[in-house]
């Protein structure tokens, strides 16, 4: 009978030295989320340069004009994120510094996309083209305009 | 040999005071009863997991910086004496730590408090866990959701 309580006692020392050495889990759970987003800055004006009324071509591309050059624009967005180009206003036209008179429409020339972000900024081109009746009975001087680049993803 | 009725009733009471017949025989041993609670205590989430860690507002890769975020809980420990104890909250393993969404992965490090003082019996400790992504490492990350589940134990 001695032998029997002992080892039940012993039994329950045990069991209550395994309960303090227990250890209890649970999860936990890490969450966050990466946005899809797209910035645009201008890396080059479009400049027509020097546009003749008289000898010049029925349209002239900024690109290829012998004084002129084509815009550019840097797109960095979230990598693998499909995004598209736009230009407001829809009829854009340059006007004579200083005055705001005298518009000149012209039309710009890009490739609208939509495009797949990778992981480093895009190089975008945007182009422009001006019929010469637009200009040709426009005084002469510096003609500036403002084109809105939108980039939409 | 008449019986007298005042000799029935000696013997009737005599055999009502005498000892109880002994049929068999046992011996009786008294024995002290003791326990001792361990000092250490037992530890235990008050509240079933999972806990959560949000980095709230979301990531943006375009404008990286180390982001924190972190969750408070409560551990409960039992049997802990006069001089206290200390949990401790710990995870399996001691790899990089990774949120994944499909293929691609955040790496992200977890502070856990290792050592948290439990001055009191049964009563309910903080613990703070904090989750930091550093500012270079989400930099190409694609949009969506990344997660990650880990186990953590508190001990004793």
């Amino acid at each position: 009978m001695k032998k029997i309580l002992a080892i039940l006692a012993a039994v329950g020392l045990m069991a209550a030295a395994g309960t303090a050495m227990a250890a209890d889990s649970t999860d936990l759970l890490v969450e966050a989320e990466v946005l899809a987003a797209c910035s645009v800055e201008t890396v080059d004006n479009i400049d027509f340069g020097d546009l003749d009324p008289i000898n010049d071509p029925a349209t002239t591309t900024a690109s290829t004009a012998p004084t002129g050059s084509a815009g550019s624009v840097r797109v960095t967005c979230t990598n693998l994120t499909s995004y598209s180009l736009g230009a407001t206003p829809a009829s854009p036209t340059m006007t004579l510094n200083g005055g705001g008179t005298n518009p000149i429409a012209y039309t710009p020339v890009f490739t609208a996309g939509p495009f797949t972000a990778g992981t480093s900024a895009d190089i975008r081109t945007i182009d422009a083209t001006v019929a010469k009746t637009a200009y040709e009975t426009a005084p002469a001087g510096a003609y500036s305009g403002q084109l809105t680049i939108t980039v939409s993803y | 040999m008449a019986i007298s009725k005042s000799m029935v009733l000696a013997m009737l009471i005599g055999f009502l005071m005498s000892p109880t017949p002994v049929l068999g025989a046992s011996v009786t041993q008294g024995m002290q009863v003791a326990a001792t609670i361990l000092d250490r205590g037992h530890c235990s989430f008050e509240t079933s997991g999972p806990y959560l860690i949000n980095f709230d507002p979301a990531l943006d890769p375009l404008a990286p910086v180390e982001r924190n975020a972190s969750v408070t809980f409560q551990v409960r420990c039992k049997g802990v004496g006069h001089h206290g104890s200390t949990a401790i909250v710990d995870r399996t393993g001691s790899e990089q730590l990774y949120l994944t969404k499909g293929s691609d992965s955040i790496p992200y490090n977890l502070n856990l408090p290792t050592s948290e003082p439990v001055l009191k019996n049964n009563q309910p400790v903080d613990i703070t866990v904090t989750a930091t992504i550093a500012e270079n490492t989400y930099r190409n990350a694609s949009p969506g959701l990344y997660s990650d589940t880990i186990t953590i134990t508190v001990e004793p």
